[in-house]
């Protein structure tokens, strides 16, 4: 059955070709090439749409004469496997940043962090965390900064701006600042114990 | 005080992020309106809080901002729940399922927890997750010391993975004893040590899903042992 040669397969060694008779795609290794000889195209009417498709690439017009028999296990046997990935797997390989402000002249342009600022601000002032004094001669003083942090959702979507103002500790002098600091955290006993308890007791835990 | 302005400066009146003594005033705060609302502190665990009223009980555990509610009495801890979201601005996360890496799992007169999230992020972190479970923790004749003539290994590597096992014997207790005989030799760890310690991991593999349940028991008995 004459046929076009239109290249190779991807997954074996062996050659695309379109019959026209048929309009089937055959992968085939067994074909005899006439070099010399050109497809007539006039002959077949319902082939100039296929025609006008593969204008743009390469095509050879090669007819070919032979026997197409499909390859058909030994061809299809190692074509890749492809695998499914999570979204998130695929971000992580992905090389995608959420750039985050480093300062406060950076995040000023920017209108959600200024009015992440803004509330952060507004939080602070409603709990009336400070209060502007003048300044005592012998205090010392400590820095404040922004930090600016992207909040994501589990599916990598962004879920808030979130901005905190902190101070800056480590220009505390102990003794003078400040003297203890420690606080207490339960244990992992304490916390067992009380799944102990509730479990004998029947209760339930929030 | 904080920040300049010139000649003018803030003078802090409560705690900000970040500063020395911030975690030791929320507990004070915390402490503070705890006691006042008629709460007992236990003396020998400075974060469990205790409240009678009549003949019910308010149970509360504090890890820093995180706390833990239980009661004989639901509408108790209902009102408490709802008493600390209007003090402190806290949500009520419901019934609890997952705390400091740990799943818990509620029904009917039981509790089970465990550790099957965290285990798995183990695996993973040490590149164990396709290695073949092993049955059992260690091997019951093995002898460690300091010097075994096997090469040093990284000693950060073998200490954050210890690190991490002794954080999940808070619901295994079946690798305690492993976890603490490797964890005598932090300082010097040896291919031997670091081999053993993998084991364990082998085993954790396969049991990915052991934890501890609590069940309710006809007549609880507490029983102290002194030693001589």
């Amino acid at each position: 059955m004459p046929g076009i040669f239109v290249g190779y397969s991807d997954v074996s060694k062996a050659y695309k070709v379109y019959h026209p008779q048929t309009q089937k795609m055959v992968i085939t290794r067994d074909v005899h090439f006439h070099e010399e000889k050109q497809w007539d195209w006039g002959d077949t009417q319902r082939n100039v749409q296929l025609s006008d498709l593969l204008q743009d690439e390469f095509v050879d017009n090669l007819q070919i004469m032979g026997t197409a028999d499909l390859l058909q296990d030994e061809s299809f046997d190692d074509s890749p496997i492809k695998g499914t990935r999570s979204l998130d797997d695929i971000y992580q390989r992905s090389n995608v940043a959420i750039c985050e402000p480093e300062g406060n002249e950076e995040a000023k342009h920017n209108p959600e962090w200024k009015k992440a600022m803004q509330e952060e601000i507004c939080m602070i002032e409603k709990n009336c965390t400070w209060e502007l004094v003048d300044r005592p001669p012998s205090k010392n003083f400590i820095g404040v900064k922004w930090i600016f942090r992207t909040k994501l959702n589990a599916d990598s979507t962004i879920n808030k701006y979130k901005v905190r103002l902190v101070v800056k500790g480590y220009a505390q002098i102990y003794g003078v600042d400040y003297s203890d600091i420690f606080a207490p955290v339960a244990g992992m006993d304490t916390i067992r114990f009380l799944f102990v308890v509730a479990a004998y007791r029947n209760w339930k835990v929030f | 005080m904080t920040q300049e302005k010139e000649d003018k400066v803030y003078i802090l009146k409560k705690a900000l992020y970040g500063l020395k003594q911030a975690p030791r005033a929320w507990y004070g705060r915390i402490d503070d309106y705890l006691t006042g609302s008629g709460f007992q502190k236990s003396l020998s665990e400075a974060t469990l809080y205790v409240k009678r009223i009549n003949d019910d009980v308010l149970i509360i555990s504090l890890y820093v901002d995180d706390l833990l509610v239980t009661g004989s009495n639901i509408v108790q801890v209902a009102e408490f729940k709802l008493n600390m979201m209007q003090v402190f601005e806290m949500t009520d996360l419901g019934l609890m399922s997952f705390f400091l890496e740990m799943e818990i799992m509620q029904s009917r007169e039981e509790i089970f927890i465990c550790q099957k999230k965290y285990s798995r992020e183990i695996l993973k972190k040490f590149q164990m997750d396709n290695y073949k479970p092993t049955a059992t923790p260690m091997n019951q004749k093995d002898k460690f010391s300091k010097k075994d003539g096997t090469t040093r290994v990284d000693e950060e590597k073998f200490r954050s993975l210890i690190g991490c096992l002794l954080y999940l014997t808070a619901t295994r207790p079946d690798i305690l004893h492993a976890t603490s005989i490797l964890s005598r030799f932090m300082h010097c760890p040896t291919e031997i040590h670091m081999r053993v310690a993998k084991r364990i991991l082998r085993y954790i593999k396969g049991t990915c899903s052991f934890g501890v349940k609590f069940l309710k028991c006809q007549d609880l008995k507490l029983h102290g042992f002194f030693l001589q």
